[in-house]
Order: C-alpha cells, then sequence, then structure tokens
C-alpha cells in the first residue's frame, strides 16, 4: 500500500515547484476544454515526462439528473436518465425500470425481456464503438476513427427499425417495451452481425495487431488484479484486470440466463487487455443478438403497470457498457419518487485514473487514460 | 535472433494493416450528401406529430404526460388543442403513445428545422397537415460484397 498522493491545488493552470529534495515539478491542467480529456479537468504533476501525482476534477457537467427525477413522475424520468450516456441509453433505461418493477412486483412478459436483452446488447456494440472511434483518434489513428462510426451506422440503423428513434429511444417503460419487432427485423439483424464480424477481423488487422498500437498500449497504465478490487472498478476495466465478474452472469436478468455467452476477461491489466476485452465484448454482443432473433418467444411484449410507485425501496442494477449502472429507488406512494440515488460505471471507474497514470509517461496518457472508457457526462450525471 | 523476429514481424504487421486501409480505398461511402440525397426513414420513425383533428377532445394527457412541458392545450372555437413548440420536444412520443383517441400519430418527416424560434410553434392547424411528400430515396444496405453504404431505395 502505498503513501495516498498529496493533493493537488485545484485553481492550478501550470506551474513549477520545487521539492525538499530540490528536484522540480511541473503541474499542468489537462481540461476541461482539451480534446483529450472531454469535458473534465486531469491535473496532472510531472517530473520531467514522467506523471508523479494526478488529480481529476469532475463536474463541469453535472446537471442535478438525480434532484429532476425527484421532481417529476416515472414515465417522464425516462428521457433524462438516458441523457448521461446517450450512446449507452437502454442499458441506463434498463437499471431505472428493474428498480421500479422491483417496488411495483410486476412482472415482464418474457417476449419483451428478450426485447429489452436485444436493445441493450445493441447499446453495448454502438457504445463501444464509439470508445473505439475516440481511442483510434487519441493515438493519431484517423482510419480508426472513421471506421468505427461508420459501422455504429449497423446497429443504430437496426435500432432505429425496432424503437423508432436512432439514439435516444425511451423504449424500455416499466412493464415491459414499447413497441413488437418489426417484420423482416430478424434477417436483417443477423446479416448485419456476420457483417460486423468481418469487419471486427480488420479493425484487428489495421489497428489491434498493428505495432503502432501495440507498442503504445502492452505494458502501459497496468492496474493490477488487487488495485482494481480495491479501487471498485467495474465492467471492462475490471475485467481487463482479470477479475471474472460480470452482472450478466453473476446476477442474470432479463433473459441473460437463458442465453448463452461467454464473460470476456484479460489477466494483464494493461491498456491492452483493457482494449481487447472491448472488442471481445462486441464479438459476444454479436452473438447474443443472433441468439435472440432466433430464440425469441411469443406472447405479450407488455404488462400493464401502474404509473404509481408504492411505497417501498429498491435497487435495481445492470451491467451498462462501461460497467455497472444501479438505482436506489425509494417510493412514498406518489408517481414521483422519495429519492434515487444514481451510479453509472464511469463514476465507478473514476478512482482507477490516478492508478493507471502514476509512474507513466506524459505522452502514454491518452492510451492509459482512455482505455478506462470514463465518459465524464456519464459519471457527472 | 529474437529482435530481428520482432522487426520482421512488426513489419508484416505494418504491411497488413496499409494493405487494410488501401482495400477500403474503392469502397463506396458511409455518408449522404443531404439534402441533395435523403435519407428515407420507415414507418414508424419517431418523427413530428401528426394530428387528427376530429378525434382529439382536448382532455390535455398529451401535456401532462410531455416530459419538456413542450405541450400547451390552446382553444380552437369551442374546442381544445395541443400545440407543439418543437424547440423543446426530445421526440419520445410518449404523447402518441398515451393518447386515448388515438388523435395523434408519428410521421416520418425529421427535417423540421427553422430559421426563427416562433416558426418552430407548430399550431393544431399546422400539426394537422399530414408531411409534404419529398425525394426521400436513401436507405442503409449491407451485402456481402459491397459491405455497408447507403445505396438508393429498390423502386416497387
Amino acid at each position: 500500500m502505498s503513501a495516498p498522493p498529496k493533493p493537488v491545488p485545484l485553481t492550478t493552470v501550470e506551474s513549477t515547484e520545487t521539492s525538499e529534495s530540490g528536484a522540480q515539478t511541473l503541474t499542468l491542467s489537462v481540461g476541461p476544454q482539451h480534446s483529450g480529456s472531454g469535458h473534465m479537468r486531469l491535473i496532472v504533476e510531472v517530473d520531467g515526462d514522467i506523471i508523479v501525482n494526478v488529480a481529476p476534477d469532475p463536474g463541469y457537467v453535472h446537471r442535478g439528473i438525480e434532484k429532476i427525477i425527484e421532481l417529476r413522475n416515472i414515465i417522464k424520468s425516462i428521457p433524462v436518465i438516458e441523457r448521461p450516456s446517450i450512446i449507452d441509453a437502454s442499458n441506463l433505461n434498463h437499471a431505472w425500470v428493474r428498480s421500479i418493477e422491483e417496488i411495483q412486483g410486476v412482472e415482464v412478459p418474457r417476449r419483451g425481456q428478450y426485447l429489452r436483452t436485444l436493445l441493450n446488447e445493441m447499446n453495448r456494440i454502438m457504445s463501444h464503438l464509439y470508445w473505439l472511434s475516440i481511442y483510434g483518434v487519441f493515438l493519431g489513428h484517423t482510419t480508426m476513427f472513421m471506421w468505427p462510426l461508420g459501422d455504429r451506422e449497423l446497429f443504430i440503423d437496426l435500432a432505429e427499425k425496432l424503437t423508432g428513434a436512432r439514439i435516444t429511444y425511451s423504449y424500455l417503460v416499466p412493464g415491459g417495451v414499447r413497441r413488437d419487432l418489426p417484420p423482416g427485423f430478424a434477417e436483417e439483424a443477423v446479416k448485419r452481425t456476420e457483417y460486423f464480424e468481418k469487419r471486427l477481423k480488420e479493425y484487428d488487422r489495421i489497428f489491434f495487431n498493428n505495432p503502432l498500437f501495440t507498442s503504445r498500449a502492452k505494458g502501459i497504465g497496468v492496474l493490477s488484479k488487487e488495485k482494481a478490487i480495491e479501487l471498485g472498478c467495474t465492467g471492462p476495466t475490471l475485467r481487463g484486470s482479470g477479475v471474472d465478474a460480470d452482472l450478466r452472469k453473476d446476477e442474470p436478468y432479463a433473459a441473460y440466463p437463458e442465453l448463452d455467452f461467454e464473460v470476456s476477461t484479460r489477466p494483464d491489466g494493461d491498456s491492452f487487455s483493457r482494449a481487447m476485452v472491448h472488442m471481445d465484448e462486441m464479438r459476444e454482443s454479436c452473438k447474443i443478438i443472433r441468439q435472440i432473433v432466433k430464440k425469441i418467444p411469443s406472447g405479450p411484449i407488455r404488462r400493464k403497470a401502474p404509473i404509481v410507485l408504492p411505497r417501498g425501496v429498491a435497487y435495481g442494477r445492470v451491467e451498462s457498457a462501461r460497467g455497472e449502472c444501479s438505482f436506489y429507488l425509494i417510493g412514498e406512494g406518489g408517481d414521483k419518487p422519495y429519492r434515487a440515488r444514481y451510479i453509472t460505471g464511469s463514476y465507478r471507474n473514476m478512482a482507477a485514473i490516478p492508478a493507471v497514470l502514476l509512474g507513466n509517461r506524459l505522452a502514454d496518457m491518452p492510451t492509459a487514460w482512455w482505455s478506462i472508457d470514463y465518459w465524464p457526462v456519464e459519471a457527472d450525471r | 535472433m529474437a529482435p530481428i523476429i520482432g522487426k520482421a514481424k512488426a513489419a508484416v504487421d505494418i504491411s497488413i494493416a496499409y494493405l487494410t486501409g488501401i482495400r477500403h480505398l474503392f469502397h463506396r461511402p458511409y455518408t449522404l450528401r443531404f439534402p441533395q440525397q435523403r435519407y428515407a426513414v420507415e414507418k414508424g420513425y419517431r418523427g413530428r406529430h401528426l394530428l387528427h383533428l376530429d378525434r382529439c377532445t382536448g382532455c390535455g394527457i398529451c401535456a401532462w404526460i410531455c416530459p419538456e412541458k413542450c405541450i400547451t392545450i390552446v382553444p380552437r372555437g369551442q374546442r381544445w388543442y395541443p400545440q407543439y413548440f418543437y424547440g423543446r420536444c426530445c421526440f419520445c412520443h410518449f404523447c402518441t403513445d398515451y393518447c386515448p383517441e388515438f388523435a395523434l400519430e408519428e410521421t416520418v418527416e425529421y427535417d423540421i428545422a427553422e430559421y426563427t424560434r416562433d416558426r418552430l410553434v407548430w399550431s393544431p392547424e399546422r400539426l394537422s397537415k399530414p408531411p409534404v411528400k419529398k425525394d426521400d430515396k436513401y436507405v442503409f444496405s449491407v451485402d456481402t460484397i459491397g459491405g455497408a453504404s447507403q445505396v438508393p431505395q429498390k423502386e416497387e
């Protein structure tokens, strides 16, 4: 257990200071308008070009969504809950409806569960593709920026056929889902996932086997298994450190118990491992989508659920693209919740940012930092 | 010996990466030249609303369920109808789902941007007109040889 890093003054823009031993360090402010940090700031202290101290400074895109939820009824909250991470909208929505259904005691029909799972897995692919495109452009690989963003259209277009909207679906409602499968959806889904798997092989050839990437990612930003558990990481960050933890297997919900898929883990815990976990998950999601359109049972898609939230407490959680997303919900008998605590995967993974950056060179910062898949908007909520 | 093998493997991997990229120089583009080339959305797309004036009773459930408070109920003679402010609308279409009289409907009209804020307020009369047919013909298509691209829709 190393000593905790000393606090960095948050007002610092750029300054030098001399320690007692005579070594000079430079404090840099990366963000909040920096293309390499997103809507947040990383205050980085460097000795030469070795990072000796990092302080994440989030909160620039805080919207007070927990308070907004308290002021709206449970249906009106759905579009708001999707907003923190619109590229992963249905997974966040799923956590919300799960916690509501737990309080209400409503059981969702099996076809509704399958449709929820279908959209969740499509969303997981879309979110990982978005992550991958930003990862590519962080490392100066413009082709890897264009290709995943283009291939996202495969699934955006598919989701549009299913839900009627391209990104913010508001598709999952308490009691089930809003629409049934359109005709011809199954064939189209199989065709597109098979084509997408071919594309993933091309991604491997152009990026993941490319020495320009591997030499920058292997052995960089190592997060050991013990450290990842200690920091409370989740999602691909945790699995990239060799921990086999996935809510879809550990606490199966929706249609996951009936589906056959693997949880991908990599033992090394470096940036390359975390990147490969994302790639493996996209392959598994393609398999899941094909299984769903094959096995989907017939029947109703939605059961009638009241718009009232009875008195009670519930904790609903799902495995979103960036890790575990959960709602702690307290109902008091009205149509609005008394309190809704909303925690997302990025928020849990924020603790890993200093851990992966310390001791690395400043030039390795984009590789190590973005491999965590930290989405500032989702973390700030 | 090992460094030489490593360098040779790196050279091969980089060449493969370049060849993979070069192959795609001849791929059809994913993008469209909007608005000359327009994307055709399917029926069921959640575009702007269509209001059936004869069915609407002016009950106001649409305004109650609207998460963005973009619907106002306005009087027209003896009756009341919803009026939409599309500057706020998030196109969740909960109003369409919750309408007990099926007076609201989704349309495929998705480009409703305007130059002024006033024009974004859609009166019941304007909402009741069906969307103007535009030359939407491009669809997203995947075929195993040519890959994924936007292609003109087949004539039926």
